[in-house]
This record gives structure tokens, C-alpha cells and sequence, in this order.
């Protein structure tokens, strides 16, 4: 009997022993729970107003769960900075994938104190959900966009602005407001105020971040210069150049005001509503459109341009730095229009367009054929910028390499727009 | 000496609504209406006009503007911004109110939207620029001070929370009694009415909304001989209803004072409001917070009390905070909310109490009366009801209060009274085996909390009265005996509730023996001087007293504690 007892225990204990679980808690996530965030506006180039939304995980001590709920809507607002909203930090897949080794560690609550410039004092609300088991609260922030960057950078997730730009080339960005023909763009900024603070606004934000401005003004000022010394020294005009200066940006940022107002009470309130587009100059290819929305006030048009303009303009830039780095991982984007004189006969003149098409495949890491015409090929390709860094390193190649009949000319040369001509020796 | 039926009745009347009320406040409902996060100051315009509902009531004119100037200036507090409305309108609108005669409540309306509400909106429009700089929330604030600065315009948001927090009240007055009860010298007027308030919605076509009708009687009396004994009274009990009506339009949902709290320190309580909403020293405030329901309501679950310790001047620096004590504390952290609860400032305080009366047998005799008292020396029983106005706005120092209070006992004291009636008749009367008591008194009373108890201290000058009373040629006539002394109390009190205390009190009473004697006979009162030839009896309390205690803050008050006041001093001269 005592011998069967023994077994008996013996065989329980071992059963216990097997099936015992570890007891040892999980380690809580540092992620937030909650992505309930929204932007409020962008204040400045370099801090964003957001207003999140926290989280405590479960009842206990009310100071407790406030302190997890508060961390838990701090790191909201830093999570929709970095990868929430149509206008994320992290853009590309490979920033994404680069972030989320780190993340864990990114989000500790020291860690994220130092993007947060200003909270603040009072929670916008603050609820018991769940029959009171739960602590819900919503407070602003301001989030310091440009440290976060740059933190980000310094850890190798995003690739730092300069280098994009030692690559590629400084970008210049001209900001010009949207005509329908006459008057003229540059007419408008001088006659119109409030196309003239749209377009001080954008430049503003642009100089901040260190893109290259090209002022409309100046530009036609230049242009008019250069005839002058031209005609000073009695040597005949470059129409060329002057072309080229007219185009003159990378990109240019076209952007339209509108003002509505309505009756509120017996007082007028108004509202200012902008749209900006970011067009590839060359190209004409659009890289981001945004609206932006002032609140409705009493107070100057000047306000509320401003106001709508930071709202739309923050997002543009972000498309534009996205489209910036993907030109840098597909290499520099040149467009190309050959022209063929129509001495040559149209067989010719095909064997030519293969000839130079040849050496397009040769040069580019990737290219796109927009128009191929009889007397006409355009194209776009990207090269890899290490080797060609400028358009006339590409219209040398082009010059020794082209093996076709007749002379391979170029008419213009721009920062991204290349126009060659091929001619009778 | 003359003893005060008015006193008397005031005192039966505080009684009454003290025990009701005392009941009434173990059974508030703990559950608030959802509300907002904070308030916001609301822009409030009046229309100065008397609205009567009845038309057999006739206030003279001169009455009426002292009611509606009361009334007005009760009104005017802190919380509220005021748009006075031009005369022109205010002589419109009551012209066709008086054109009208007895006017329903929905015809009111009209006649307010017709004549008043547009202006209104016109007055809003004027300064709800300046008010709407007021309104601009933290975050606003600090994205156009700091990061912008250029311009302060406002939005449109503000303007509409401008022009939805403008409200409007009219003073009505529902009923008018006098009554002159004949064996009292002071005549009484009661009346009932109060305000009816209305939202002003400024929609393309702006509309009234009515919100609360403010109901609310109160009492005044005067002197009949005094030729404007109505008028008196009348303007007493219109000072009594104005007072009532600031306590109840400050517990109106919209106007209740709330905020988060800013920090908790132990038992203290920071928070952003200050003399820009007239909070005041002592004022209670529910801690809570928001919750969800179930069923998806959102309600404000109280979690405690506190009572204002410091009130922060932040009329100049909106970041300046005030500090309240915790009485009741729950698990509270930064950001819970805290929700007035509006009261009078004065507490009505009912012990019940045992002392020691000495009583010397003597004689007492008048031209019609002759009194023989036996010796006496134990217990008397008695019940004091106070009330403890609040003055530490004026003291600087939190929980001084001014006491003004009587108390109504019995003494078993053995003593026969004789009238000329009687002693003509060769009629013996029935001996009397109690003789009555009543103090009134006056003092100052300091109260210490520490968290839900509290000690308090309390020092009186009293008057004592020791009364027979009988018949005589068909008139009641009462009998005193009167003697100044005072009182000093020390009590241990614990708080049920945040209207609510309860506790015991232990004390020293000193009233020496005086030949001091008083008859009311009728509506006649006068002092009397002893003619007996025998030794005057002796009446004395030089005893510890004993007490429970038990104290509530009502909400109104059908009589004004100051004419309380009055009437006592009026017994001592």
C-alpha cells in the first residue's frame, strides 16, 4: 500500500514537473498602442502641432495609468510624424524595414522626450472607457520634425539631405502661382498680395530646408541683364541660354489662393484655401499636389494664406523629398529630345534614331521612350550619378559614342533637359 | 427687553427646512451630467424688467426698480461678461410687455425675439473679438503667441462659442402675500418668482431657446408702525430671493465652474481658475472625472471633495493657479476634473445640548403679575440652531465664520403665576413645572480640517431669556427673566458630505443671576421693573454644556441672515 502511495506521488510530481509553464511575464512592447493622431498644423518648418490620443492598458493607480496613457499618446504623436499620415519620415520600404530593428528601443520614453519641444499643461480630454477599467486622453504636442530627421539619419535609417543633394545635385525650385495665360505668372506676384505672401510663405519653408531657390523676379531680371550685356558688347543674343534660363529650376512649385468668406453672425469670417503642385520642370511630371485649409478667422487675408499655405506646403515638400530619394536609388533623371534635320530621308533617318538609341541603352541604368517620330526621339533615362553628374557629361558620351550618319549637335543643355540635333556634315 | 416673535419665527421656519434639507442631502444624486472640459466664460445680457404673472400683484415702481437693481447686481458675477442692452431697446421691449398686460411664457419669447435678440447679437458681434481672445485654448494660444505672433485674429469656432455662450434672463415675480398677525408688531411680506433664463442661438435666423425657469420665495418683514412698513419688507425678502437666485443660476449646468486640476500635492489641489471666475475662500468643489457608461453615456463620477484654500489673482496671468484642500480625497492625479458646488456660504448648524441652570426661589411682581419660583439646581435641555456665515473673504483666514444663532429649552423649574385676574377671582392657578429658555447669540467660529474631520472653536455673546407664559384678559402674555453671559465651544466634527457635518461639542457657559425683567403683552413688549418686597429669584448658568452637533450648507434660504442679525441687535438696545 505505502509502496503504491509512493509511485502514486512520484508519478504526479512528474507530471507536474512536465506540465508546469513558465511563469515569467511577457516583456511589454515599447510600440504604441494607439496611432490616434492627427496634425493640428504645421507651425514652423521644423515643428508640427499634433494632438494624440493615449491609452492606459488596464485599471490601477490613477497616476499610473495618467503616466501610461500620457507615454501612450507621446508616442502616438511621434509614431504619426515618423511613419502615420499621407506624408510620413519614413518613406521607402527600405527606411521602413531599417526603422524596425530599432524601434523597439526608439520608442522608450526617454528616448522620445527629446523630439517633444512643448506639451501641453491640460489634457484636450480625458475619459474613463471600458466602465472606468480604462484611461483614455487626448493632449497636444509639438514634435520637432527636423531633430527627429536628423536623429534619424544619425542612425542610418534616412539617408542625410546632403547626400542626397551631392548626388543628384542641389535641387532649385522655383515657386510660381498658377495662370490660366494673362496675365503672367510674374505679373501676378507683382501685382497681386496675396499670390506674392503665397509664394514668400513657400519660399520660407523651402529656404528652411535648404533646397535652392529660384526667385521668378530675379529670373526675368537676369534674363533681361544678359540681353543687355549682349547688346552692350554688340554681340547677337544666346536665344538658347536665355531659354534655358527661362526655365531654369528643377522643379517648380505652381500654387493658387483663394479667399471665401461667409456670414457669421453679423461679423465676416474668412477662410484662406490654397492648392500647391510640385511639377518636375523638364518633365512636367507632377510629383505632389496638396489643398490646404486655414481656420476660419477675422482677421487679414496675409493670416490666413499663411496659415493654409503652412498646411499644404509641408506636404508638398515631403513629396518632393520622396521623389528626390527615389530618383537617387533609380540614378539621375535626364529627359533628351533628338531632332533629326529632315535632309535625310525617313529610312535614314530610322537608322540614325537606332544608333543613338543604342547608346541611350548603353548609358542609362533605365531609360523610358516618350516619342519616337520619324524625324524625333525623346526619352527619358536615368543614369548613375557617380559617373555622369551633369547633362554635358552625358552629351560627351553621346558625342563620341554616336556612330550614326550626320553630326550629333547640341542645341541646349539644361539641368535635366538635354536638346541635340543631329545634322548634314 | 422685548423678545422678537419675528426671531421666533425665523428660527421655527430655519428649523424646519434645516431638517429637510439635512435629509434631502444624504440623498443628492451622485451622478452629474455630462459635461464639457472646462468652462468657458459665457456672455450673459438682462433685460431690466420686472415680468409679474399675476395681475393682482402691484409693486410700486420705486419697489420694482429696487428689486430689479437687486437682482441685477446678485447676477453680476464674475463668471459671466455683461452687454448691457441700450435704453431704447429696453423701453421697446417693455412697453409692449406692459401693452400685453399677463403674458404666457412662449409669448415672451416672441416679444424678446422680436425686440431684443437681434440687438443682442449686434452688441455680441462688437466685442466678442475682445471675449473670443479669452476663449483661445492652450494649444491656440500657444501656436499664436510663440510661433506666429503676428496676428490675433480669431477663428470662426471662437466666435460661434462666443455667440452660443450668450444668454439672457428675465426676473419674474409670481406671488406677493403680506400677512399681520395681530399679536405681532412687524408685518411680513413673502414673495415668489425668479428667473427665467434663455440661450440666444445665432442662426441665419436667430431663435430663443429656453433653458431653466429659477424658482425661489423668500421672506421680509418690518415694523408695522413704520409708514413704509410693505415696502420694508418687501425690499428685505427681494435682497433674500437675489441672494437665492446667485446660487441657483451659478448650479445651473452651463454656469457650474469646472477645470482640471493642474497638480496634487498630498492633500492640496492646484487649478486654473481665480478671481477672473469670483471664486471665493472655502467655496466646495466636487474631484472627479469623466467616464463612459455601457451604454455609451458619459457621466462625472465623483471621487471626493475639496474646499478653496488659496484663490490665485488671474485676471493678468491666466497660468496662475488657486489651491483647494482635500476633505474627502480619492485616487486623484493631474487632470481629473473639478466641478463647483455652488452654496450661500452659510451653514445651518442644529445641537441639541444639556447644561446646568441654577435657580434661587424667589419673588417677581409686577403691576398685574406676581410670580413665585421654587429653588432649582440641575439639568436643562435646550437646542441650539445657528447659522455660520462665512467671512473669510474678509478675514483672509479659511473656515472663520460669524455665528448668529438661538436656542430653545426647557427648564424643570417649579413656579406659580399670579395676574390680577386671578387674585381678583380668589382663583389659585395651576404651578408651572417648566419654565421656557431661549438664547440668542452672536460670535465667531474658526473650524481646522484634517481630511474629513475637523475641530472647530467658537466663542458667543448670548442673551438669555427665561420665560413663563399665560393668559391674561384673553392676550397671551409671556413673562422673562434676562441675562447677558457668554459661551465658548470646542467641537469634533467629521464630514459626511460635502454639505453635510456631524460631530460632538463640549463647552463652558457663564449667564449670571440679573433683575432684569421683560413682559409682552400682545403685540406690546416692554421692560419691567420687580416691585416684589421678597428676595428676587436668582437665575443663573454658570455650567459646562454637552452637545451632538450637526451642520448642513443649504443651497437657498427663505429669510436673509443679515435681518437675522438685525432683529437681535434690535432685542439688545
Amino acid at each position: 500500500m505505502k509502496k503504491n502511495l509512493f509511485l502514486a506521488i512520484i508519478i504526479l510530481s512528474v507530471f507536474n514537473l512536465a506540465t508546469a509553464k513558465s511563469k515569467k511575464a511577457p516583456t511589454k512592447s515599447n510600440l504604441p498602442q494607439s496611432h490616434e493622431a492627427v496634425i493640428l498644423e504645421s507651425s514652423s518648418p521644423a515643428e508640427v502641432m499634433v494632438r494624440a490620443i493615449g491609452y492606459s492598458t488596464g485599471s490601477g493607480k490613477a497616476v499610473e495609468m495618467d503616466k501610461e496613457a500620457e507615454n501612450e499618446a507621446r508616442k502616438a504623436a511621434v509614431w504619426l510624424i515618423l511613419l502615420g499620415g499621407s506624408d510620413p519620415l519614413l518613406q521607402t520600404e527600405s527606411e521602413k524595414v531599417s526603422f524596425a530593428k530599432i524601434q523597439e528601443e526608439f520608442f522608450t520614453s526617454v528616448n522620445l522626450k527629446q523630439f517633444v519641444v512643448w506639451e501641453a499643461d491640460y489634457y484636450d480630454s480625458r475619459l474613463k472607457i471600458d466602465g472606468g477599467k480604462k484611461l483614455k486622453i487626448e493632449k497636444s504636442f509639438k514634435i520637432n520634425k527636423t531633430l527627429l530627421q536628423e536623429d534619424l539619419v544619425k542612425k542610418g535609417i534616412l539617408s542625410p539631405t546632403a547626400q542626397v543633394a551631392g548626388t543628384l545635385g542641389q535641387p532649385t525650385i522655383m515657386v510660381i502661382p498658377e495662370t490660366t495665360g494673362q496675365p503672367s505668372p510674374i505679373e501676378l506676384l507683382k501685382t497681386n498680395p496675396n499670390l506674392k505672401k503665397g509664394a514668400e510663405v513657400i519660399e520660407a519653408y523651402l529656404t528652411a530646408r535648404k533646397f535652392d531657390i529660384i526667385v521668378p523676379e530675379q529670373q526675368q531680371v537676369l534674363q533681361e541683364l544678359t540681353s543687355a550685356q549682349y547688346a552692350l558688347q554688340g554681340t547677337s543674343e544666346d536665344y538658347s541660354y536665355l531659354l534655358a534660363l527661362s526655365i531654369g529650376s528643377d522643379i517648380y512649385i505652381s500654387y493658387n489662393v483663394a479667399i471665401e468668406s461667409r456670414k457669421l453672425g453679423s461679423s465676416t469670417v474668412k477662410k484662406g484655401i490654397v492648392g500647391c503642385r510640385a511639377y518636375e520642370t523638364t518633365t512636367g511630371r507632377l510629383l505632389g499636389t496638396e489643398t490646404g485649409y486655414s481656420p476660419e478667422r477675422t482677421a487679414p487675408d496675409a493670416v490666413l494664406i499663411e496659415e493654409a499655405m503652412h498646411d499644404a506646403i509641408d506636404k508638398v515638400l515631403s513629396r518632393v523629398t520622396a521623389y528626390w530619394k527615389e530618383d537617387m536609388r533609380q540614378g539621375v533623371q535626364y529627359k533628351i529630345i533628338l531632332n533629326i534635320s529632315d535632309s535625310f530621308s525617313k529610312s535614314e533617318a530610322e537608322d540614325m534614331l537606332y544608333a543613338f538609341a543604342d547608346q541611350v541603352k548603353k548609358i542609362a541604368q533605365t531609360y523610358k521612350e516618350n516619342i519616337v517620330a520619324d524625324f524625333t526621339y525623346d526619352v527619358l533615362l536615368w543614369c548613375d550619378p557617380a559617373i555622369y553628374q551633369s547633362s554635358s557629361d552625358l552629351y560627351r558620351f553621346f558625342k563620341q559614342n554616336y556612330k550614326g550618319r550626320g553630326v550629333l549637335k547640341r542645341v541646349s543643355l539644361n539641368r535635366k533637359l538635354i536638346l541635340l540635333n543631329i545634322a548634314e556634315e | 427687553m422685548k423678545i422678537s416673535s419675528k426671531t421666533a419665527a425665523i428660527l421655527r421656519k430655519a428649523f424646519a427646512l434645516l431638517l429637510v434639507l439635512s435629509l434631502f442631502g444624504q440623498f443628492l444624486p451622485n451622478v452629474l451630467f455630462a459635461q464639457g472640459e472646462r468652462y468657458t466664460r459665457k456672455s450673459v445680457a438682462y433685460v431690466d424688467a420686472l415680468l409679474i404673472t399675476d395681475h393682482n400683484i402691484h409693486v410700486n415702481p420705486a419697489d420694482e426698480r429696487y428689486f430689479l437693481s437687486t437682482i441685477q447686481n446678485s447676477i453680476s458675477i464674475s463668471r459671466f461678461d455683461y452687454n448691457p442692452l441700450p435704453d431704447t431697446i429696453r423701453y421697446a421691449f417693455k412697453e409692449r410687455l406692459q401693452a400685453k398686460g399677463t403674458v404666457t411664457e412662449s409669448e415672451l419669447a416672441e416679444l424678446i425675439e422680436a425686440t431684443i435678440v437681434p440687438e443682442i447679437v449686434k452688441i455680441l458681434d462688437i466685442e466678442k473679438e475682445i471675449r473670443a481672445q479669452n476663449l483661445v485654448d492652450e494649444t491656440q494660444r500657444n501656436s499664436f503667441i510663440v510661433i506666429k505672433a503676428k496676428e490675433m485674429g480669431v477663428t470662426a469656432e471662437q466666435i460661434e462659442q462666443v455667440m452660443n455662450a450668450s444668454y439672457l434672463y428675465l426676473p419674474f415675480l409670481s406671488s406677493y402675500r403680506i400677512s399681520k398677525p395681530k399679536d405681532d408688531k412687524n408685518l411680513t411680506v413673502t414673495i415668489k418668482g425668479g428667473l427665467l433664463w434663455y440661450h440666444i442661438v445665432p442662426d441665419a435666423e436667430s431663435r430663443l431657446e429656453s433653458i431653466v425657469t429659477l424658482h425661489t420665495e423668500a421672506t421680509g418683514s418690518a415694523e408695522k408702525d413704520d409708514s413704509n412698513a410693505a415696502s420694508k419688507a418687501f425690499r428685505e425678502a427681494a435682497q433674500t430671493m437675489a441672494m437665492n437666485l446667485q446660487v441657483l443660476t451659478r448650479d445651473i449646468k452651463m454656469f457650474r465652474l469646472r477645470t482640471s486640476i493642474a497638480s496634487v500635492e498630498r492633500r492640496t489641489v492646484r487649478f486654473p481658475l481665480g478671481r477672473a471666475e469670483g471664486i471665493k475662500l472655502d467655496e466646495p468643489f466636487y474631484v472627479g472625472e469623466y467616464i463612459q457608461t455601457g451604454s455609451g453615456k458619459i457621466r462625472f463620477q465623483k471621487s471626493g471633495f475639496v474646499r478653496v484654500s488659496t484663490v490665485s489673482d488671474n485676471r493678468q496671468n491666466l497660468r496662475q493657479l488657486s489651491a483647494a484642500y482635500a476633505i474627502q480625497k480619492g485616487d486623484w492625479v493631474k487632470g481629473m476634473t473639478m466641478m463647483e458646488h455652488p452654496r450661500l456660504g452659510i451653514d445651518v448648524a442644529i445641537k441639541p445640548r444639556w447644561f446646568d441652570m441654577t435657580i434661587e426661589e424667589g419673588v417677581f411682581a409686577s403691576k398685574d403679575f406676581l410670580i413665585v419660583f421654587d429653588d432649582y439646581d440641575g439639568i436643562a435641555y435646550g437646542i441650539d440652531l445657528d447659522l455660520h456665515v462665512n467671512i473669510a473673504q474678509l478675514t483672509k483666514r479659511r473656515q472663520s465664520f460669524v455665528v448668529l444663532g438661538g436656542t430653545a429649552g426647557l427648564v424643570p423649574v417649579k413656579s406659580d403665576l399670579y395676574s390680577t385676574d386671578t387674585i381678583l377671582d380668589l382663583l389659585i392657578p395651576d404651578g408651572n413645572l417648566a419654565a421656557g429658555l431661549v438664547y440668542g447669540y452672536t460670535g465667531y467660529l474658526r473650524r481646522f480640517y484634517l481630511g474629513r474631520l475637523a475641530v472647530h472653536g467658537e466663542a458667543l455673546l448670548c442673551l438669555q431669556h427665561l420665560f413663563l407664559t399665560d393668559k391674561y384678559d384673553d392676550e397671551n402674555v409671556t413673562i422673562s427673566n434676562n441675562s447677558l453671559g457668554v459661551r465658548l465651544n470646542l467641537a469634533l466634527e467629521y464630514a459626511v458630505n460635502i454639505d453635510c457635518n456631524v460631530g460632538l461639542f463640549a463647552g463652558f457657559q457663564a449667564f449670571p443671576p440679573i433683575d432684569w425683567w421683560t413682559i409682552k403683552y400682545g403685540d406690546k413688549e416692554e421692560d419691567v421693573k420687580n416691585w416684589a418686597s421678597f428676595a428676587a429669584p436668582r437665575i443663573s448658568s454658570f455650567s459646562p454644556t454637552f452637545g451632538i452637533y450637526l451642520h448642513y450648507s443649504p443651497p437657498t434660504l427663505s429669510f436673509n441672515p443679515a435681518s437675522l442679525l438685525q432683529a437681535g441687535m434690535d432685542q439688545i438696545k
